[in-house]
């Protein structure tokens, strides 16, 4: 307690000096917060993306469904597997889905499309694909009446109320052909989706592809997604593995994954730069420091203090240097991630374009989690135990009569 | 006379001295290297898209580009290739048929472009050919009829190999559907997997013989000897042909443009994030360097030295320790990429992400010397403002005052 004490003193002793050092461990943390958020708070943004617009968190299909997106490799799907899955833990919401190549028609255009045969309800509730709806109405669970994509309606000359004709390939190579009334238009921010999805609900679809009650997938939704591999794993357990393939949505989008991975490797790289630069910054201060006293440190032990001690008492000093900075480097950043956690960053220019394009919103939120603001704290405090090595190491080493005449 | 003191100063304390040369060392040669290694990446990918995608420079009809219609194709389109080719700074110029179709095989089918190609005129522009290995065929081997070139993705969608059967099924110009067999005759491989997903290149002379009329010329695609010189002939070729529309590489793929742009911002962020980190620890050492000189430099006030000279002694002081780290970072720096550049980074490991979106496994990381520039610049800037605050510290003291302190 009297050492805490003494080191308090000391380092009020020289406030100029201790609020140095205290602002490199504040810009330390500062900085290493907000980019780390940054980086975060991105990979998030697309994560939910990615699950939000397509996948679901979870999918099941038929085994060798992923590789070969073909019709046969369709399953049957009714309230039993339903059942089963729903009374998975942790499970949310499901939507099956029939989905297959087809080649549609109207007037002179042909061209090729996705057909997505879906349950109205249950693709709303993932991907709130009404709020797409930018002409006539959304899909229904009766009713043989279809949602074009807007590119694919422009390309084809289609507007609500026209016939469109489908033709394609159906299950067990039957061939599948049908006209069906365009009910609604959607929009995809993504030109891909744009101009190739058409949607219509499961039945139909089910009934065009002469696949009755098979579908190609089954997208499930988590109540909490941190949760994803307990789920899989209990997924797995319930339905026969060697019929069916339940894939996390990182295992299907590998491609968007690896990308993530690269640009959160380059952010690390930055992170450890960034670290690597305050890090001399704390060790310059903390030298300076130990030139300064040397003489102190002299006429300390020289009156009888043992070096074990003020090697205690400076040690102490530090931690409290160092939790000053820490502690007013997390308080400041917390508002700043909080407040654009809350508003994300709109991009602007030709630069929100391009995301566009990718079907990404052109928004960037930062992260704010527990978790990356302990880790970064941490590789602070080591930071700044390393640093203390020096004074440490000096105040051993010290010959008193030496440092009296500095 | 200044500027040896000031210099002589900067080695007074070698330990803290080097302490922030090397953080600038570091700091400056992490950040370039990381650079270098996201330059690379992205010119590698503008650089194949050019050569492999889209050329530097391509005409089209107007009208064509709404839809991809191919009756919409450039009028003349010889002659107009003639007064091109003529063209200064153009190297060369190749024509092309571009229809919409599918492309089809027993297991599956997709959308595609079929590009109706002249393949000797062809090569001069694209260099796509050169990237098929002996094991993957060629472009256009033999002079068999109906050889189509497809993209490994594509022929892994379709499950088909050298010399498997394609159905391709189109519109002509004159819009009746028509339907034919091509043999695999090439595999390419782009390092962008959409684009070798939805390509396919086959002779104009067998499109036009299956279709039985001339299906027209919907492309002209150029390459010029300098991609410095696209504005300029782009607007040269707009004013001679105003009819057609002419389009230079980043108005074709506008992702390639922005990314281009996009990361150019990126880079000076990244940049500037270091330096910012670096001068705060400048600043920091400076600091204290002032005030544990307080005494020394009240003296040399005392004894008649005047207050703009200390000044300007401690501003010398920190441009010095600055510019000493930035040249020798910049120097490591360079030294590191020239290696690298030359054996190339290998990311394999990440490159089915990497391939989506058009980037190369392998990185050859290189800086542009203009970035050089503006970061010695930067570096001057971040040693004159971070000199700034200590020398006025300096400036402010009372010699009277300054001489008692201990």
């Amino acid at each position: 307690m009297r050492d805490i004490r003494l080191a308090w003193r000391n380092i009020w002793r020289n406030k100029r000096r201790t609020m140095l050092t205290a602002a490199s461990i504040f810009l330390a943390i500062f900085l290493a917060l907000i980019v780390r958020s940054l980086q975060i708070g991105w990979f998030d943004h697309l994560t939910d993306i990615v699950v939000q617009s397509y996948t679901g968190h979870i999918q099941v299909h038929k085994k060798g469904y992923w590789d070969d997106r073909d019709i046969n490799n369709s399953m049957v799907y009714n309230d039993s597997v339903a059942g089963v899955v729903k009374a998975t833990d942790n499970v949310d919401k499901i939507v099956p889905r029939l989905e297959y190549f087809a080649l549609s028609s109207f007037g002179k255009q042909t061209k090729g499309v996705m057909l997505a045969g879906t349950d109205p309800g249950k693709e709303n509730a993932l991907t709130k694909l009404s709020a797409k709806v930018v002409k006539g109405r959304y899909l229904e669970a009766k009713g043989n009446g279809i949602l074009v994509s807007q590119g694919l309606a422009s390309f084809l000359g289609l507007k609500t109320g026209d016939t469109l004709v489908l033709l394609g390939q159906g299950f067990h190579g039957v061939s599948a052909a049908g006209k069906y009334p365009v009910i609604g238009l959607v929009h995809f921010p993504s030109p891909v989706l744009d101009n190739q999805m058409v949607y219509m609900n499961l039945g139909t679809a089910q009934e065009f592809f002469n696949a009755e009650d098979r579908i190609t997938s089954l997208s499930i939704t988590l109540k909490n997604p941190d949760k994803i591999n307990t789920t899989q794993a209990d997924l797995k357990s319930k339905i026969d593995a060697g019929k069916f393939e339940i894939m996390r949505w990182d295992e299907m989008m590998i491609e968007v994954v690896q990308q993530l991975k690269v640009k959160t490797a380059g952010g690390k790289i930055i992170i450890a730069i960034l670290y690597m630069i305050v890090g001399f910054g704390v060790f310059g201060t903390v030298i300076m420091m130990t030139n300064e006293r040397t003489r102190e440190f002299g006429v300390i032990v020289s009156v009888g203090m043992q070096k074990s001690k003020l090697a205690i008492i400076l040690v102490l000093e530090m931690i409290m240097i160092g939790l000053t900075g820490l502690v007013s480097g997390v308080a400041s950043a917390i508002p700043i991630m909080l407040y654009f956690k809350i508003n994300p960053i709109h991009i602007w220019g030709s630069m929100a374009q391009a995301f566009i394009s990718y079907g990404i919103e052109p928004l960037m939120p930062l992260a704010l989690k527990p978790d990356f603001i302990v880790t970064n704290v941490v590789t602070v405090l080591i930071i700044v135990s390393v640093t203390c090595i020096y004074p440490v190491r000096r105040i051993f080493k010290l010959k008193v009569a030496e440092a009296l005449h500095k | 006379m200044i500027f040896k003191i000031a210099f002589k100063n900067v080695w007074r304390n070698k330990v803290r001295s080097l302490i922030v040369i090397v953080a600038i060392t570091l700091g400056l040669a992490g950040g370039l290297f990381t650079v270098s290694v996201i330059t690379g990446m992205v010119d590698q990918k503008v650089r194949s898209g050019i050569n492999n995608e889209v050329s530097h420079i391509q005409v089209h009809n107007p009208e064509f580009l709404k839809n991809f219609e191919s009756r919409y194709s450039i009028p003349g389109s010889d002659s107009i290739a003639g007064i091109i080719s003529k063209m200064p700074a153009v190297k060369a110029i190749c024509l092309r048929t571009r229809i919409t179709g599918m492309a089809a095989s027993p297991n599956s089918a997709g959308g595609v472009q079929i590009i109706g190609v002249n393949p000797e005129m062809e090569k001069e522009v694209f260099s796509l050919y050169s990237g098929i290995p002996d094991s993957a065929g060629g472009f256009f081997i033999g002079s068999r009829k109906n050889q189509v070139v497809i993209g490994w993705k594509l022929a892994d969608k379709l499950k088909v190999r050298l010399k498997s059967k394609v159905i391709l099924r189109f519109q002509n110009s004159d819009g009746d559907l028509n339907e034919a067999a091509f043999s695999v005759n090439g595999i390419f491989h782009s390092s962008n997997t959409i684009f070798d997903e939805t390509n396919v290149f086959v002779k104009k002379g067998d499109l036009d013989m299956i279709t039985g009329n001339d299906n027209g010329i919907q492309e002209i695609a150029l390459i010029l000897d300098d991609v410095e010189k696209v504005p300029v002939i782009e607007t040269m070729l707009q004013s001679r042909f105003p009819a057609l529309l002419v389009q230079n590489w980043m108005e074709i793929r506008p992702d390639m443009g922005m990314i281009t742009t996009a990361i150019s911002i990126e880079v000076y962020v990244i940049l500037g994030i270091i330096l910012f980190a670096l001068a705060f620890g400048i600043v920091n050492t400076m600091l204290m360097i002032v005030f544990e000189r307080t005494r020394e430099l009240g003296m040399l006030m005392a004894v008649g030295m005047s207050k703009s000279r200390v000044f300007r002694m401690i501003m010398l002081e920190t441009i010095f320790l600055t510019l000493i780290g930035g040249i020798i970072g910049i120097g490591l720096s360079t030294a590191l990429i020239a290696i690298f550049h030359r054996h190339g980074i290998d990311l394999s490991a990440f490159s089915k992400g990497l391939g989506a979106f058009g980037f190369d496994p392998k990185i050859y990381p290189f800086i542009k010397t203009k970035l050089y520039i503006h970061l010695s610049f930067m570096i001057v800037l971040t040693g004159i403002l971070s000199a700034v605050m200590p020398a006025r510290k300096a400036l402010l003291l009372k010699p009277v005052e300054a001489i008692r302190v201990e």
